[in-house]
């Protein structure tokens, strides 16, 4: 009986991995676009760009990301947008996050020292130039740091798509709670298995620090 | 389904029953995570060891799991050790705990940003450890962290939702169960969005007022240029979570 | 100075567009909803091969397993009838009990079927199909408790007590109807949940269908527990719920449900899972509903 109960913890665990990873992984990547888009948006010679991209900012900001999920789940629907489960996580991590990275992206840019444009324009660089060449090699490794705590962050924030009959781990979770009764060991075994995906991620953002720091270095 | 201005009518009392438990709670779970992250930090800059890694390690572990599964660990196990929170306290603890260890980041990063000298001249006047962390450390690494420790005020606004989901009736609890009764989700969760972004804005507003105050009280140029820093671009929020 | 007027503009110029893009979208949802036409649903449903189910996780109702393989004596039962009417295949759409009409009414799901008890304020919610699987209300309680409830009536004298109910159903219709207060209500998102609850003395009592009121005391064998069913709740009947929009298919899984009851399929089925099968005949929607259904 105990290894039966083993056994069907560790299936249930496994399949909503499957979830929590792919969510995880597409939802930073929605994000990283979303900072950049945005978070350049933001500092753009158009006025209307920049609107824009602050009311994505600050709408995505200034609500929660649990109220974000639920609302592409059961609201949405009624202005006959009929989104999958798995996309409106997606949707709602991805969004909620990228709103955070594009302040990020867009005072690592800031923070670049006024000196600096002004050598570009000594040297006469295009802006394309500037950008590309001065301002972003030494805005980028600003960034990555903190991208990587909002990639943390994201990956937390997935247990909330469990409200939303997505079958990650926590769901999955409780689904073996409801099948057995037992609680305490689901909960001790999703806490673990969220643990390792934190230093997973850490690991991950660690190296790409190390890649991409020399380069830094030359400029 | 369609928009129903009578149903926004109806639920309005309800999420202001329900406001007040969130802002209630926030400023509950803040208090407790600014003293605590305080005792992390300074435990994680004083102990050596095996007591360094634990402390650290926990503050790693709590860091780095959901908070909805911390919250259903403490509501639902807590009693195992007999030991039953009410779901407000349950909330409280699981908030507070988790932001400390945010918070403790934040806190060292503004001890790490003080020269070695500040220590090295307190060791030369002779004095104690605590009346190093208390006159000379402290005083000069919390100031300029304050926009940071702003920035992680307003996240805990947006994350009281989760308190729903241990039966703690916030305003996503009052929205859900107005929901459950009525049949209607649209105008309560969308009420509830736009109330957040209320908040998120009023909470905005009260943060940059400190951040003036502390701006004029204690002048931005007193401040070394690393430390800056923090003032100028709290998005760019320099605590990581790294082991190192 | 001027960063404050700028701050402002930008407020503003948020709170405009916001307004804005919220006028919009009740405006197309208008469009929306004016322009579907309710075609044959049943024909689409035939065409795709499977039918969406909304049930959540209420054993012995439902039960689903590590795979997120669905059974459980009312599945079993929809997917029967489904398969009479030419949709050979079944798909679970898991959600907590009170997701489940929400995501119908999203058109996440084409029908519920978890144990969903029909009820006036749910009937002008949902379209319900006939009576399929009954039960009575019970009250969960320590065996030791200084209290003895039997009925809501009691639950509303007694003003020490905390009642669990689940979350999203009917037994909070049922309380709050008796004049029970609202805020000794506390909602449950599942059974073990409302056990733990129970246990911790966080709530006193937990109000559930009695079927899965037995499913929990089973599971916590070794706890002495009392089961109570309610004295002035009546029979209570499930069925499955379909969306208002598809009343013309649930007129046609009304009819297939009509002949698994008279060829014996219905029989089988019940008492395999250890329902009474007489039950669900003496009662009908209408009766259940009370003259408030979904037209």
């Amino acid at each position: 009986m105990t290894e039966n109960i083993v056994l069907d913890l560790f299936c249930s665990v496994l399949h909503g991995l499957e979830i929590t990873v792919a969510l995880t992984v597409l939802g930073s990547v929605l994000a990283f676009i979303c900072a950049f888009v945005f978070g350049l948006g933001r500092i753009a010679r158009w006025r209307l760009i920049r609107i824009i991209s602050v009311f994505y900012i600050e709408v995505f900001r200034g609500t929660s990301v649990f109220v974000q999920v639920f609302w592409l789940y059961y609201a949405l629907p009624a202005f006959g947008i009929l989104l999958s489960p798995f996309l409106s996580g997606i949707l709602g991590l991805g969004l909620n996050v990228g709103a955070y990275g594009a302040e990020v992206v867009r005072s690592a840019i800031q923070a670049t020292g006024k000196d600096q444009y002004e050598s570009c324009c000594a040297l006469n660089f295009t802006r394309y130039q500037t950008f590309r060449y001065i301002v972003l090699p030494q805005a980028f490794p600003r960034m990555l740091p903190v991208f990587g705590n909002n990639m943390v962050e994201l990956m937390k924030a997935t247990s909330i798509v469990s409200l939303i009959s997505l079958s990650d781990i926590t769901f999955q979770a409780q689904q073996f709670r409801i099948r057995t009764g037992q609680t305490f060991l689901p909960f001790a075994v999703t806490l673990l298995v969220y643990f390792l995906l934190y230093l997973g991620i850490l690991f991950f953002v660690q190296s790409v620090t190390r890649l991409t720091k020399p380069k830094s270095v030359k400029v | 389904m369609t928009w129903d201005n009578h149903f926004v009518v109806m639920v309005f009392p309800y999420l202001m029953q329900g406001l007040l438990v969130t802002i209630l709670a926030t400023l509950f779970s803040f208090a407790l995570a600014v003293c605590l992250g305080l005792v992390i930090a300074i435990l994680e800059k004083v102990t050596r060891g095996p007591i360094y890694f634990l402390v650290t390690g926990c503050a790693h572990f709590i860091r780095g799991t959901p908070l909805l599964v911390q919250l259903f660990f403490l509501y639902y196990l807590l009693p195992y050790l007999n030991i039953t929170l009410p779901a407000f306290a349950c909330g409280i603890v699981g908030f507070g705990v988790h932001y400390a260890t945010y918070l403790s980041n934040v806190y060292k990063s503004g001890i790490d940003a003080l020269p070695v000298l500040q220590w090295e001249a307190s060791q030369s006047c002779n004095f104690s450890s605590f009346q190093t962390w208390r006159y000379i450390i402290l005083p000069q690494a919390i100031r300029p962290v304050v926009p940071v420790m702003g920035n992680y005020f307003i996240a805990l606004i947006k994350e009281t939702p989760l308190l729903s989901s241990i039966s703690v009736m916030d305003m996503m609890g009052e929205a859900n169960l107005f929901g459950d009764m009525h049949y209607r989700y649209l105008e309560p969760i969308t009420m509830v969005g736009v109330l957040f972004l209320t908040l998120g804005l009023v909470a905005r507003g009260s943060v940059g007022i400190v951040k003036k105050v502390i701006a004029v009280y204690h002048g931005k140029e007193n401040y070394p240029s690393h430390q800056r820093a923090f003032h100028e671009s709290p998005e760019l929020d320099p605590t990581e979570n790294l082991i190192s | 100075m001027g960063s404050m007027s700028n701050r402002l503009r930008k407020i503003y110029a948020v709170t405009v567009l916001f307004m804005a893009f919220s006028v919009g979208a009740v405006h197309a949802a208008q469009a929306q909803t004016t322009a579907q036409v309710p075609l044959s649903r049943l024909a689409q449903l035939q065409q795709r091969g499977y039918v969406r189910i909304g049930l959540s996780n209420e054993p012995p109702w439902t039960v689903i397993d590590a795979d997120g393989r669905v059974g459980g004596v009312g599945p079993e039962l929809t997917h029967a009838v489904f398969q009479r009417m030419g949709v050979p295949e079944m798909q679970g759409v898991l959600s907590t009990f009170g997701g489940l009409i929400p995501g119908l009414l999203a058109d996440r799901s084409d029908a519920i079927s978890s144990g969903l008890f029909i009820q006036p304020g749910r009937c002008q919610a949902v379209a319900f199909s006939e009576p399929d699987l009954c039960d009575r209300e019970a009250l969960l309680m320590l065996a030791n408790g200084h209290s003895n409830p039997r009925s809501y009536h009691d639950l509303a004298k007694d003003h020490a007590l905390q009642i669990g109910v689940p979350a999203g159903g009917s037994e909070e219709h049922a309380a709050l109807a008796a004049g029970v207060p609202a805020n000794r209500l506390v909602p449950i998102s599942d059974g073990p949940s409302g056990m733990i609850m129970l246990l911790s003395g966080r709530i006193q009592v937990y109000s559930l269908p009695a079927s899965s009121a037995q499913h929990l005391v089973d599971l916590w064998h070794e706890q002495k527990l009392t089961l109570v069913k309610v004295e002035d709740a009546p029979v209570m009947c499930a069925g499955i719920a379909f969306s208002p929009r598809a009343v013309a298919l649930r007129d046609a899984y009304d009819h297939v449900l009509a002949q698994l009851k008279a060829d014996g399929t219905y029989d089988r089925i019940l008492l395999a899972h250890g329902f009474d099968p007489t039950l669900a005949r003496e009662h009908t929607r209408k009766e259940f509903c009370a003259g408030k259904e979904v037209q």
